[in-house]
């Protein structure tokens, strides 16, 4: 069972996407900011982020720079309700660049993608 | 009414500098066209009038409008007699000598010669250099112009003088001055200058009259000559003979001889012979029935008064004239008719018995008879003259013709005219020699008939004759009767006026000429009416025109335009047309002005070959270098006339005239006689000459105007440019507000929507087949979905988001949004009738788009009707493009309101974005289309959006391949992110 770390700040998104994912088969960890993220991945090391971007503390972009200077192999998903951060060069180091949408289709498609493609590079 | 974006806002300082760039264009417009305005009127009244004081009225009053003046006047110069004269003044009158002190014109002072040496006037036609000054002392001093110190003692404070510059000189100057001081700023100066030069035209023009009247006195003169040769007789010689011999050989003191002057009713003494003391001398007239010579020569008694002072007939025509000694009259007669009388005085009394009286009738007898001789022979000796001297060397036509109307004697003039010799003509009738037409309807028969009837002077003027070929002349015609009773002859002379009339008719074709050049303005068609006025027959009469202007850039003289008939059938075509419909110059001018292009005028390609270099020595070439006309009489054997140019003109004589404007030759006219053969006479060259320099000042006119009027076009450009940036900055400054705003309304929204259309998705999943809730929850999704949509679109709005165009049927989507409404129009009781065309092809379009244009107008037609209403929606497939009409029976938009409407922020709701309408536009203007609205307060709005209805896709950018047919499309069709 593939690990899933989904960092988010609104209680209600974070249940909604860990009720999904949980739902298609995977281990869900929940962190609502980008420090508590990197503590939970130096905590357990999960198979792939989720990461919001716009959040308090410090933000998605930040953490996930600190997190793959550590794991660079580490899958990212940004998911985001702002399509302005790709303009930011700092987010072409993520995986993969998901605009936030009711509909999940697209985020787990993502997920389920990436998984394989990084089992693949460690097999 | 909400908000409407605040000026400082949307303009700023941008604003103001745009009202205060558009204050100064529109000035300098009104400026600039006020000035020229003021021009055309003082050209319109140059050619209106010969009279310069009218002229200078108009100019008084046109330069009022920019300079203040008590004086305009016009000195000429004639640097001949080295003086000038005021030709004409307005206003006060201070140059004229003499009438320094006051305002009134010293009546007749005009004609009065100033000797132009040390004159102001001198130095200004001598350096043709404006003398401007602004400002005028009191006591100008020594070194001051006469002028100046005549403007001083009058008052005035400045002054401006003006050479007026002409074709042959400077021929005046053109006098201001004011009361007030004054700066002359550059354009005034300039507006002087043109002033100048039209009034230069006028004071030519008005030359150019005088000169003409002289000619025509001039021939006036020579034909009243020949009239009283004709009439003329001298026995003077005889006279003073026989007067001598009687007082001689009968001793008395005084003997005169008076003649009867019948035409006056006098007799005038002709000769006279000793001496009374009388003051009478030869040529003393005395009136017939006064006095003793008098009442003698009406009567043909003889009188005696052997004591004068005691005879109360007789006339003391002088005071002192004391009537002393005797006096005796004796009629000379010739049968009853008096021819003079001898009259012969003695200072004794009572000198003149019955056998003087007797001797002295004798004589008088003889007296008679010699001067019926003398006479005879005077007027044989006369016609004789006449017919090897001066009437043969006439150039009026004569001819002498007996009683019984036939030809005796003819000059050379005359038989030249009817090319018939002396002998040919001797003898002939009436008929040999004039036509029936100018024998009788000119009725030259009928006064040879009353001349030799009643022996006067009998004159008809203009009448026409053919002279042959086919000639139309004109002739004034003079008839007197010579000779004595039985022998009366009849001379006939005809002056020929045909020149005179025909040069009279063109001064005043070259008015209106100038008058329809002079007035027009516009370049082109100018050109157009100048070659029309050179060529149009009647006027300046050659058959073709050619008219070439210089072209700088190219460094060449290039043909512009041609006129003239095409070949000889065309020319007698053209020509009889002319003839048979009398058309007058006016309506030849306006057949020029048909706004045909010039490729299509019969000549153009004779212009179009034309293009010569200006340092080439070609006639035409050198006639625009040397500012002179050149007469070419055969080209080909003129080395001036290239070969090349020879065979495109085709004519072996023509002439060149140059077009001059401001002392600089601009073109040339290239006219000539090819299919009538005239010849180019000096006099049409002449005509020729002075229209081309009228031409040039109007041709200058119009390319001042046609500058003025670039200059206007690009200021006029400049300012709209300049609403247009501001038009664009306002926008561009609205839509990054909209950014802005946007952006952070749309990610706080954003986010909750993410996560009720997530859960709705999840419940979906979870209820299973319950088709009730499963249709709620599709409802949430989908609605959720369309928000997002929303969102997507207004935090891009800024930036262009393509549409993903497919083929989509229109009408489809307006029943999806329809449905949409579906609750909204049922809640508030609002009727849909949809009028959908069936032949709307399918649209490139993006449906989800689509939907949401027509979404925000029906969302404002629901506002405006409120509750109880109709919404009509038609379709229509008209000229290639997809229509819809949305009709609601609202409450109308207010007209102020309509501009603004499809502005982004603008709302009449309380709680509206205002940003609805402008998505729309946005998504409308997207597609390809646009959007219109129309509205009345208290009826209702259509909306009217078109669409091209193009089959292919022509998207900005290339969305993917074609989705299947329509009917996939459904308000259940996934939006953003692609389908489940």
């Amino acid at each position: 069972m593939s690990k899933i770390l989904l960092v988010e700040d609104d209680a209600n998104q974070a249940l909604l996407y860990q009720q999904e994912l949980e739902a298609d088969g995977y281990e869900v960890a929940l962190a609502t900011n980008g420090r508590e993220a990197i503590q939970a991945v130096e905590d357990a090391l999960p198979d792939l982020i989720v990461m919001d971007v716009s959040m308090p503390g410090m933000d998605g972009i930040e953490a996930m720079g600190r997190i793959l200077s550590e794991h660079n192999t580490l899958p990212v998903i940004l998911n985001t309700a702002y399509a302005s951060y790709k303009d930011n060069f700092l987010s072409w180091s993520a995986d993969a660049y998901v605009i936030k949408t009711s509909d999940l289709a697209e985020l787990k498609e993502t997920v389920a993608r990436l998984l394989k493609k990084a089992g693949a590079d460690k097999a | 009414m909400t908000r409407t974006p605040d000026k400082k806002v949307a303009g700023g300082e941008a604003g103001d500098y745009v009202t205060a760039a558009a204050d100064q264009i529109e000035q300098a417009l009104h400026k600039g066209s006020e000035r020229l305005r003021s021009l055309v009127r003082v050209t319109a009244a140059v050619v209106a009038t010969d009279d310069l004081e009218k002229v200078l009225q108009v100019i008084g009053f046109e330069a009022a409008r920019f300079l203040s003046f008590d004086q305009i006047a016009v000195a000429v110069v004639e640097r001949a007699k080295g003086a000038y004269r005021i030709a004409a003044s307005v206003g006060a009158n201070c140059l004229a000598p003499g009438s320094e002190s006051g305002d009134k014109p010293a009546a007749g002072s005009r004609a009065v010669g100033v000797p132009l040496a040390g004159t102001a006037i001198e130095a200004v036609s001598g350096s043709r250099q404006r003398l401007v000054r602004p400002r005028l002392a009191d006591d100008p001093g020594p070194g001051a112009y006469p002028e100046e110190r005549r403007f001083a003692r009058a008052g005035m404070r400045s002054c401006v003088l003006a050479p007026m510059i002409g074709r042959d000189g400077v021929v005046g100057v053109l006098i201001l001055a004011s009361r007030e001081e004054q700066e002359y700023s550059e354009d005034d100066l300039n507006l002087l200058d043109l002033i100048a030069e039209q009034v230069t035209g006028a004071v030519e023009r008005r030359e150019q009259h005088r000169q003409l009247r002289k000619r025509q006195a001039k021939l006036a003169i020579i034909s009243e000559i020949s009239r009283k040769t004709m009439a003329q007789f001298d026995m003077i010689d005889l006279l003073d003979s026989v007067a001598g011999s009687v007082q001689h050989s009968l001793g008395y003191d005084d003997v005169g001889i008076f003649l009867v002057d019948d035409s006056v009713g006098e007799a005038v003494m002709m000769a006279q012979a000793g001496s009374s003391g009388d003051v009478m001398t030869v040529g003393y007239r005395r009136k017939l029935g006064i006095g003793l010579v008098g009442i003698c020569a009406a009567t043909g008694e003889t009188i005696v008064a052997n004591d004068v002072s005691q005879e109360p007939r007789r006339l003391i025509a002088f005071p002192g004239d004391v009537p002393l000694g005797s006096e005796m009259c004796v009629a000379i007669k010739a049968g009853d008719n008096v021819m003079g009388v001898i009259r012969a005085k003695c200072r004794d009394v009572g000198t003149f018995d019955d056998q003087d009286t007797s001797a002295l009738e004798t004589f008088a007898g003889q007296i008679a008879q010699t001067i019926e001789n003398a006479r005879l022979y005077e007027e044989t000796r006369l016609l004789k003259e006449f017919s090897e001297g001066i009437v043969a060397n006439m150039p009026s036509a004569l001819a002498v013709v007996d009683m019984d109307l036939r030809v005796r004697n003819t000059n050379e003039a005359l038989r030249r005219l009817r090319k018939r010799s002396a002998e040919e003509l001797a003898g002939k009738g009436l008929d040999e020699l004039f036509t029936p037409g100018f024998l009788r309807e000119g009725g030259l028969a009928d006064a040879i008939r009353s001349a030799l009837d009643t022996g006067k002077l009998i004159t008809i003027r203009n009448v026409k004759d053919v002279i042959p070929p086919a000639v139309e002349h004109l002739f004034n015609i003079y008839v007197s009767s010579v000779g004595i009773h039985t022998q009366q002859s009849a001379i006939v002379m005809l002056e020929d006026v045909t020149e005179s009339v025909e040069y009279a008719y063109q001064l005043s074709m070259l008015r209106q000429i100038n008058e329809a050049v002079q007035t027009t303005l516009d370049l082109k068609r100018l050109l157009r009416l100048v070659l029309t006025c050179a060529t149009s027959g009647h006027a300046l009469g050659f058959n073709r025109g050619i008219l070439m202007m210089v072209n700088r850039a190219a460094n060449c003289l290039e043909g512009r335009l041609a006129i003239g008939p095409k070949d000889q059938e065309d020319a007698y075509r053209i020509w009889q047309q002319i003839d048979e419909e009398a058309k007058s110059f006016k309506d030849l001018l306006q057949d020029a002005d048909d706004g045909r292009p010039d490729e299509e005028m019969p000549l153009y390609h004779v212009a179009a070959q034309l293009k010569l270099p200006l340092d080439s020595d070609e006639a035409v070439v050198r006639a625009v270098r040397d500012k002179e006309v050149i007469v070419v009489d055969d080209a080909y054997s003129d080395d001036r006339v290239s070969d090349e140019f020879g065979s495109i003109v085709g004519a072996n004589s023509f002439v060149c005239v140059p077009l001059i404007a401001k002392d600089e030759a601009v073109g040339a006219i290239v006219a000539d006689n090819l299919y009538s053969g005239h010849a180019i006479t000096p006099d049409k060259v002449e005509l020729l000459t002075i229209f081309a320099n009228h031409v040039g000042l109007a041709i200058e006119n119009a390319e001042a105007y046609d500058a003025l009027h670039k200059q206007i076009g690009k200021l006029q450009e400049a300012y709209r440019e300049l609403r247009e940036t501001q038009g664009k900055l306002v926008q561009s400054e609205k839509l990054a507000a909209i950014g802005e705003v946007a952006a952070h309304v749309a990610h706080e929204i954003r986010n909750p929507l993410v996560t009720i259309g997530g859960f709705a998705r999840s419940i979906k999943r979870q209820v299973g087949d319950d088709p009730r809730c499963s249709r709620s929850i599709d409802i949430i999704i989908e609605e959720v979905a369309r928000l997002e949509k929303i969102l997507g679109n207004v935090m891009d709005f800024s930036k262009p988001s393509a549409p993903w165009k497919r083929p989509t049927k229109i009408d489809q989507v307006v029943r999806n949004t329809c449905v949409l409404m579906s609750n909204e129009f049922e809640t508030r009781g609002i009727g849909v009738t949809l009028e959908l065309a069936e032949d709307v092809p399918l649209l490139m379009i993006d449906g989800e788009q689509l939907k949401q244009a027509l979404l925000n107008i029906f969302k404002n037609a629901i506002e405006s009707i409120g509750t109880d209403g109709t919404i009509t929606i038609a379709s229509r497939l008209e000229d290639g493009c997809a229509w819809l009409d949305i009709n609601d029976t609202g409450k109308g938009i207010a007209e102020d309101m309509i501009p603004s409407l499809f502005d982004p922020f603008f709302t009449t709701r309380p709680d509206g974005t205002g940003l609805g309408l402008a998505v729309t536009r946005k998504i409308i203007v997207d597609h390809g289309g646009d959007i219109e609205v129309k509205s009345k307060v208290g009826i209702g709005t259509t909306f009217t959006i078109w669409l091209p209805a193009e089959t292919s896709a022509t998207g900005r950018r290339a969305g993917p391949p074609p989705a299947p047919p329509p009917t996939t499309e459904s308000p259940n069709t996934d939006t953003q992110g692609g389908a489940e």
